[in-house]
């Protein structure tokens, strides 16, 4: 469990850092989301809704409105890849 | 019969002409027809009242774009109470619980209604609601609709909180006569007619997203409501939905113009038809030439039509509009000299190819029962055609003023915008604001809130700093005064102070020696002073 959340926390860097055009360095997974230079709230939307493609999942605004870090956001999407596929069935 | 004088009147009138008007809601899935979503409202108003709401409170609503957030508004309409929209968060963030509490305190709120879909949002709102007595619309239902509380167009119906800072929010009262007044003007201003039909994305607690709404159920015509994330994650996607269910009239800011040409590659924007889109509403923010006719070239091959395009002007303190271009033209842009607008205050016409031209759109004429006239905004002498002053304004839908403080009125009665325009040809044309505000995608960001950031930052000596706009009114500078050796580093400290309380990204961070900030005799620091000082 714990190495998908790291494994998750990597992918989810990658597409905050390419979002935000930053380099993949500067986005820690503890840190302020919207501490990171060039933050507003359409990167963050834009970054939820490549998280979304990448796994093929859907978060609702009001799952968003209670992310802060990378590490928020990797931890829901884990939650939500469990809850789809409890089996690890296909889909 | 007379005329209905409240919103619930008004729609229950529109309801007799069309019950069966579809009103669908993207959250949730939800359809519904009009006469269902009044007697919902009506069955609300009694649970509220039921719930100790009476006439004269004000209540805070707390919803996203959904079914509820019209049940609630129209409900404590019914009882003569007053609905206080709260902003919803995009994210977590600090500022997120200051604004809130913000608004509570200013709005005395003692209730807030809470969408039962928005249980998850208690972690973001922290202590926020603390005080208060939060309520869910999940409690609210089946309940006996209320007596008449004989509610007159006098009563307010909504505060409108788009105005002031965090620290210090400005509540904007806006009577229900206001508010029918609104809604009559943008009807008559595009010709709405039973052939429209309207969608919306923007969020319901602001003021174009929520009256843009209200004048689909008004008339009736069908109406559809997205999430704004809806929108902002996948502009493309959203243009595709509202084109294949025929939306002829839509509200837009400035920046979405330009998210949706960036989303739909060129040699795909064929695949669109955008024909029907009759009234393509640009307002909300400045508009950017280079935007608006980014977006008509773009989207010419796909059928949408210049004259579709309508600049407006409105304000909070307006209930919403106040001028429209005109509904069967292209947008007019009128291309000025700008250092002579700059320096002079004087709009002079020069060619579009000139060197120095600056190009401002044209935001048309008074709507309905609305009064435009421009002021010297130090001495308020009225100002001649192409002379820059401020936007002074009064009409049926303009506020009777804030729930508190300084009152935005001339003394002959006219309400100070803070914008700052010309008239040329009888249309106005906004150049900048005299408010220090600055508006970026739609979200309003004051000094105040700026200096609030950092203020007991330990780099800033005994407090001292000042935030302003630059001269341009495009850029938020900080000036603080530190005893720290100036570095990238301390400045982009406090940068990021700046945007994770109040989501301000672009501020521009000066780091002066103690002293160095200019003060007024009562200690006072100066903006103006600044501005001059460190540019």
């Amino acid at each position: 469990m714990s190495e998908d959340v790291i494994t998750v926390i990597t992918t989810v860097t990658e597409i905050v850092a390419g979002e935000f055009g930053l380099p993949v360095a500067a986005v820690d997974a503890d840190v302020d989301l919207s501490s990171l230079e060039g933050a507003d709230s359409v990167k963050v939307l834009r970054a939820v809704a490549k998280i979304e493609r990448t796994y093929d999942i859907e978060l609702e605004d009001d799952q968003v409105f209670g992310l802060k870090t990378v590490r928020d956001a990797a931890t829901l999407v884990v939650a939500t890849l469990a809850e789809k596929e409890p089996s690890g069935g296909g889909r | 019969m007379a005329e209905p004088s409240t919103l619930h009147a008004a729609l229950a009138a529109a309801a007799r002409r069309g019950p069966d008007t579809p009103v669908t809601f993207h959250t949730g899935r939800e359809r519904l027809g009009l006469a269902d979503l009044l007697d919902q409202s009506h069955a609300m108003a009694g649970a509220l009242a039921a719930a100790g709401v009476r006439r004269g409170d004000r209540v805070g609503l707390l919803c996203q774009n959904e079914a509820d957030f019209f049940r609630v508004l129209i409900g404590l309409g019914v009882l003569g109470a007053c609905a206080c929209p709260l902003p919803l968060p995009t994210m977590a963030r600090d500022g997120y619980q200051v604004r809130v509490r913000g608004v509570i305190a200013a709005a005395q709120i003692e209730t807030v209604v809470v969408s039962e879909r928005l249980t998850r949002l208690r972690g973001v709102l922290g202590p926020a609601l603390d005080g208060t007595t939060a309520v869910s619309t999940g409690d609210l239902r089946d309940h006996d609709a209320p007596p008449d509380s004989g509610v007159t167009g006098e009563d307010d119906l909504i505060v409108q909180f788009t105005s002031g800072s965090t620290a210090v929010p400005k509540g904007v009262r806006l009577s229900h006569a206001n508010v029918l007044a609104c809604l009559t003007a943008i009807r008559d201003g595009i010709e709405l007619s039973g052939a429209d039909r309207a969608g919306n994305w923007l969020p319901l607690f602001h003021d174009m997203g929520l009256f843009g709404s209200l004048t689909a159920l008004y008339y009736p015509i069908p109406l559809t409501v997205w999430q704004p994330s809806v929108f902002v994650k996948d502009p493309a996607h959203w243009l595709r939905l509202m084109s294949e269910i025929g939306v002829t009239a839509c509200p837009l800011p400035n920046f979405a113009y330009d998210a949706m040409a960036r989303a739909v590659p060129a040699d795909e924007v064929t695949d669109y038809d955008l024909s029907n889109w009759r009234v393509a509403f640009n307002g909300a923010e400045p508009i950017a030439v280079d935007t608006l006719e980014g977006f008509l070239d773009h989207f010419a091959p796909a059928g949408f039509r210049q004259e579709a395009m309508l600049p407006v002007y409105g304000l909070a303190e307006a209930t919403l509009p106040v001028t429209f271009s005109e509904l069967t033209a292209p947008p007019r842009v009128d291309w000025v000299d700008r250092p002579q607008l700059a320096e002079t205050g004087k709009a002079v016409p020069v060619d579009r190819g000139s060197p120095n031209s600056r190009g401002v759109v044209s935001v048309g004429r008074p709507v309905t029962n609305m009064a435009v006239r421009i002021a010297d905004p130090e001495t308020g002498a009225l100002q001649g055609e192409r002379v820059v002053g401020e936007v002074e304004i009064r009409g049926a839908s303009v506020t009777a003023g804030y729930l508190r403080g300084e009152q935005p009125f001339t003394e002959d009665g006219w309400l100070r915008t803070g914008d700052l325009g010309y008239t040329a040809g009888g249309e106005l044309h906004i150049t900048g604001r005299r408010k220090e505000m600055i508006i970026v995608r739609g979200d309003n960001y004051y000094p105040e809130d700026v200096e609030a950031a950092v203020r007991t930052d330990p780099g800033v000596h005994r407090r001292r700093c000042v935030a302003y706009l630059d001269e341009g009114a495009e850029r938020m500078v900080l000036v603080v005064e530190s005893t720290e050796e100036d570095s990238p580093a301390l400045r982009e400290r406090l940068r990021a102070l700046v945007a994770t309380a109040t989501g301000l990204e672009d501020v521009r961070v000066v780091v002066a020696p103690p002293q160095a900030i200019p003060r007024t005799s009562s200690g006072k620091l100066q903006r103006l002073a600044s501005r001059a000082r460190f540019g």
